[in-house]
């Protein structure tokens, strides 16, 4: 290829991929013959050289993966069971701590409170259903535990068997609540 | 034991296998990184929105049909995060022209004196290309990918990113080789 201007043009267009080593055979055999010839293509070949140069640098500019990688543990959709296991004891007790919780320790004591003392009530708020429902109370202990109608330790163990009965449903209900 | 294939790998992580995703990204790691970097340039930016993509990935993994390649969808990703934070703020473009080249910074005796120059001067006039350009290139020398790969994955016939490449390096020649460069790095420093 003679040195002139239009082919010193030509051969600049391909010099990129003669220096990547990307040419046909026939193109780069042309490139190669017209750099011995001519020192103005040479020193662009020598700068594209350069530029190949440090655009093999960028491969070592790639950090490494670890930094970017998502938080998996956070994102599992049972997150929940990563957390460190409590006892169910632990588990009752707090479930019990919240508001439904308290509500309802609240409401079943304030309800076997006036069932206990239904009379006394019933005499100031004539309130004589709670005093009946007392009485069959007393009366279903009677026939179950065999235990004097009146007794007041037995009904008082009665009372608190289903306060727990009560407040252990409404405990594992409200645990279940808290875990979805 | 085979090199699992992306499908695979896609499988086995819908399927909660964490360690099977880690492994697919890490296949395309430099891809990504490549992407984000060719919009985004050398921007602090950069660390958050990888975490980005690569959470968006593990999320949206579902939606991947397997119609593309996996690489494909990875760098539209990766792409999109980028823009987005792009368009939010105006890249910030570092004059080349502001860049002070190391005492003989094409030929220093100390490597690493060497090599910071090239870097320095290499991501300026990176960052002065046509996008397309920008992207072509670190595909090919970051994540170095092959012209069919970065044909595939940016949606292109492989003679235009050939192009893109080529013409890239053609402009950063002209680039470097300016006028009011003093001691042009491309130039091994002989161009006034």
């Amino acid at each position: 290829m003679n040195h002139t201007p239009s082919n010193c043009e030509k051969v600049e267009g391909l010099l990129a991929a003669f220096i990547e080593g990307s040419l046909s055979a026939g193109d780069e055999a042309t490139v190669s013959a017209h750099l011995k010839t001519c020192a103005s293509c040479r020193e662009s070949s020598a700068a594209f050289s350069r530029i190949e140069e440090a655009l093999a640098l960028r491969r070592s500019e790639v950090p490494a993966v670890d930094a970017f990688l998502p938080d998996f543990a956070a994102l599992r959709p049972h997150a929940a069971a990563a957390v460190p296991a409590q006892s169910r004891l632990t588990q009752w007790f707090r479930a019990m701590m919240t508001v439904p919780g308290i509500a309802s320790i609240l409401v079943v004591w304030s309800a076997l409170f006036l069932l206990r003392y239904s009379h006394a009530v019933g005499q100031v708020f004539t309130w004589t259903s709670l005093d009946r429902l007392s009485m069959m109370t007393n009366n279903i202990s009677s026939a179950l535990l065999g235990v004097a109608g009146g007794d007041a330790y037995t009904l008082t163990a009665i009372y608190l068997a289903l306060t727990l009965l009560v407040l252990g449903s409404t405990g594992a209900i409200t645990l279940r609540f808290i875990r979805r | 034991m085979p090199t699992p294939h992306d499908s695979d790998l896609v499988a086995r992580s819908l399927g909660g296998d964490e360690r099977a995703f880690r492994d697919l990204i890490l296949r395309h790691h430099a891809m990504a990184y490549a992407a984000v970097r060719a919009v985004l340039g050398d921007r602090d930016e950069v660390q958050d929105v990888m975490q980005m993509v690569y959470l968006k990935a593990y999320q949206g993994l579902g939606s991947f049909r397997g119609e593309a390649k996996f690489s494909t969808w990875l760098y539209q990703i990766a792409r999109r995060e980028a823009l987005d934070v792009s368009s939010r703020r105006r890249l910030d473009v570092t004059n080349i022209d502001d860049v002070e080249l190391p005492a003989g910074a094409g030929n220093a005796p100390d490597d690493a004196v060497r090599e910071r120059g090239q870097r320095e001067w290499l991501g300026a006039a990176l960052a002065e290309l046509d996008e397309s350009y920008r992207t072509a290139i670190e595909l090919r020398y970051m994540a170095e990918k092959s012209y069919d790969e970065i044909a595939e994955i940016m949606n292109l016939p492989v003679g235009t990113v050939k192009t893109y490449v080529h013409r890239g390096k053609i402009e950063m020649k002209r680039i470097l080789s300016r006028p009011a460069r003093r001691g042009s790095a491309a130039t091994g420093g002989t161009q006034s």
